[in-house]
């Protein structure tokens, strides 16, 4: 019996071993299935995640690639490591990336703002790496290109850091302002030219006032040549206005000068454009020889009338400007004894502002006054205000 | 007169501001050599006259005085720019110290500038020359 019992008893064991093995297989299905459940889970999040992952990779890579500004990384030694379109345009080549490449910034050349040059170790982004300042924020650079030309940029770095702080690279983000710095230097130009042209548009002034405030007449006569004078400057200014300050048209000098007594000019001649210098004498030669004209010549009487004509001779380096002022119908024609400042005006400033002596002749029937010029020296400067600011040569002005 | 018979070159290409020197100069007992309105005159004037002085527009029918300065300076001519140009970054080098007037012209100051020449020689030659290139600032850029 004992052995039965026994026996009996090691089949009870081993049935519910048998059961516990049972059970325990089951639990280890059960497990496994889930492990399957959550592993399957697993690959289809981690796809899902490789999904965003690369989705949102191709959203940076075309913001990189499209966005306006030029960006470029850099690893912690400071080699490039990407750079996009943009910043290869403004450096005006494509740096070798990694091990062989070239280190800290793709441009060929840098500079600071003043001209001087910025050696690559001492630039912001390898400042940035070695940790000597914590980032560059809109910062003024120049950077040359391969052909010469040059860029004036605004930089600004950030460091990429590990998750212990460590500088792993940084990333280097910049823009080209050359238009904007191009325009504030014109501006700036044309503002200095403008307070050059007053001061010394205030320097003649200066002289007509002095000479004709000279005493040899009342003071209220005096008074009123200055003024009328002053009007005449103004009146080559208004021209040069209208001539949009390249030049001042001899129609509209003659026109402006002549106002008062268009009846009784006849005006002819093509269109000519005189340069600055030459319109500001131009207007004093029209207006000394009208003043005369209505004081002594053939403007002091009714009947009397000018005729102002004007051409081009030839063409070419020797074509002439032939002007003539020419009086008829007024009193009998007496040459002036006094040389004063209007006799000034209309030859020595003549000959000189127009390189070539005018004539007079005081003809019985009325006075002639001619000038024969040669044409290039009178013309307009081909747009002297850029080439006065680099000191250059700026035809008769 | 103050400065009987000194010779001054007058280098102006403007007409009337050549006028507004002499009117100046001359009943000062200046005598005015010029005035040269285009630089070839004007340096041929620097190279070869008697001279006292200078007074130099900085512009000279477009073209830059330099050249009319260096020969002055060569000869120990003592001269002042005349110019509305003077606030220009184009005042540096070797001419950095040498005076300069605005236009339109302020007589007094000049007539300060004309005493200083010829009052005390040694000292305003050594000072209006003293740019010599060593002492003249680098050019900026």
């Amino acid at each position: 019996m004992p052995e039965a019992a026994r026996l009996q008893e090691k089949m009870r064991t081993m049935n519910e071993a048998l059961v516990l093995g049972l059970v325990r297989q089951h639990e280890l299905t059960d497990i496994a299935d889930s492990l399957n459940v959550r592993l399957q889970n697993e690959v289809v999040e981690r796809k899902e995640i490789e999904t965003a992952l690369r989705a949102s990779e191709e959203r940076y890579r075309t913001l990189f690639e499209l966005g306006p500004v030029a960006v470029y990384s850099c690893d912690a030694p400071g080699r490039i490591v990407s750079f996009n379109r943009r910043a290869a345009e403004l450096w005006g080549r494509e740096p070798v990336l990694g091990e062989q490449g070239e280190r800290f910034c793709g441009a060929v050349k840098l500079f600071h703002p003043d001209g001087t040059l910025i050696p690559p170790e001492l630039c912001g982004m390898s400042e940035v790496l070695s940790g000597k300042v914590p980032a560059v924020h809109d910062m003024e650079v120049v950077v040359e290109r391969p052909d010469g030309s040059r860029v004036v940029i605004v930089v600004s770095i950030l460091p990429l850091k590990d998750e212990c702080g460590i500088i792993t690279g940084a990333v280097d983000c910049f823009y080209d302002i050359t238009e904007r710095k191009d325009a504030e230097e014109r501006q700036r130009f044309l503002l200095n030219e403008l307070a050059h042209r007053g001061k010394n548009l205030l320097a003649v002034v200066q002289a007509v006032a002095s000479r004709t405030l000279s005493g040899t007449r009342p003071l209220a006569e005096e008074r009123d040549i200055l003024s009328q004078r002053i009007l005449a400057l103004a009146h080559s200014q208004t021209a040069l206005v209208i001539g949009g300050f390249e030049g001042a048209a001899v129609a509209e000098i003659v026109r402006l000068e002549c106002e008062s007594f268009s009846d009784r000019v006849e005006v002819s001649g093509p269109e000519v454009m005189l340069n600055r210098r030459v319109a500001q004498t131009f207007a004093f030669v029209v207006h000394e020889l009208s003043t005369n004209a209505a004081k002594y010549g053939a403007l002091s009487v009714p009947a009397g009338r000018v005729a102002i004509t004007w051409a081009i001779d030839g063409a070419g380096a020797s074509a002439r400007f032939r002007f003539q002022w020419r009086e008829r119908g007024g009193p009998p024609v007496v040459p002036p004894t006094r040389r004063g400042f209007g006799r000034l005006l209309l030859e020595s400033a003549v000959a000189q502002d127009f390189g070539g002596l005018p004539a007079f002749r005081f003809e019985p029937s009325g006075l002639i006054y001619e000038i024969d010029a040669p044409l290039q020296r009178l013309a307009v400067e081909i747009d002297g205000v850029k080439e006065r600011s680099a000191g250059g040569d700026v035809a008769a002005t | 007169m103050a400065f009987e018979g000194r010779r001054v070159l007058v280098v102006e290409d403007e007409f009337l501001v050549a006028l507004t020197m002499i009117d100046f100069l001359e009943p000062l007992g200046c005598e005015v050599v010029g005035p040269a309105a285009s630089l070839p005159v004007a340096l041929e004037l620097a190279r070869s006259e008697p001279l006292d002085a200078a007074v130099l527009d900085m512009n000279i029918a477009g073209a830059m005085i330099w050249p009319v300065a260096r020969a002055l300076r060569r000869r120990r001519v003592p001269f002042v720019f005349l110019s509305a140009y003077c606030d220009l970054e184009v005042v540096s080098g070797p001419f950095a110290a040498t005076p300069c007037l605005e236009k339109p012209l302020e007589q007094s100051r000049l007539l300060r500038h004309l005493h200083a020449i010829w009052d005390a020689p040694q000292r305003s030659s050594a000072r209006l020359q003293s740019a010599t290139p060593s002492s003249a600032p680098s050019p900026r850029r």
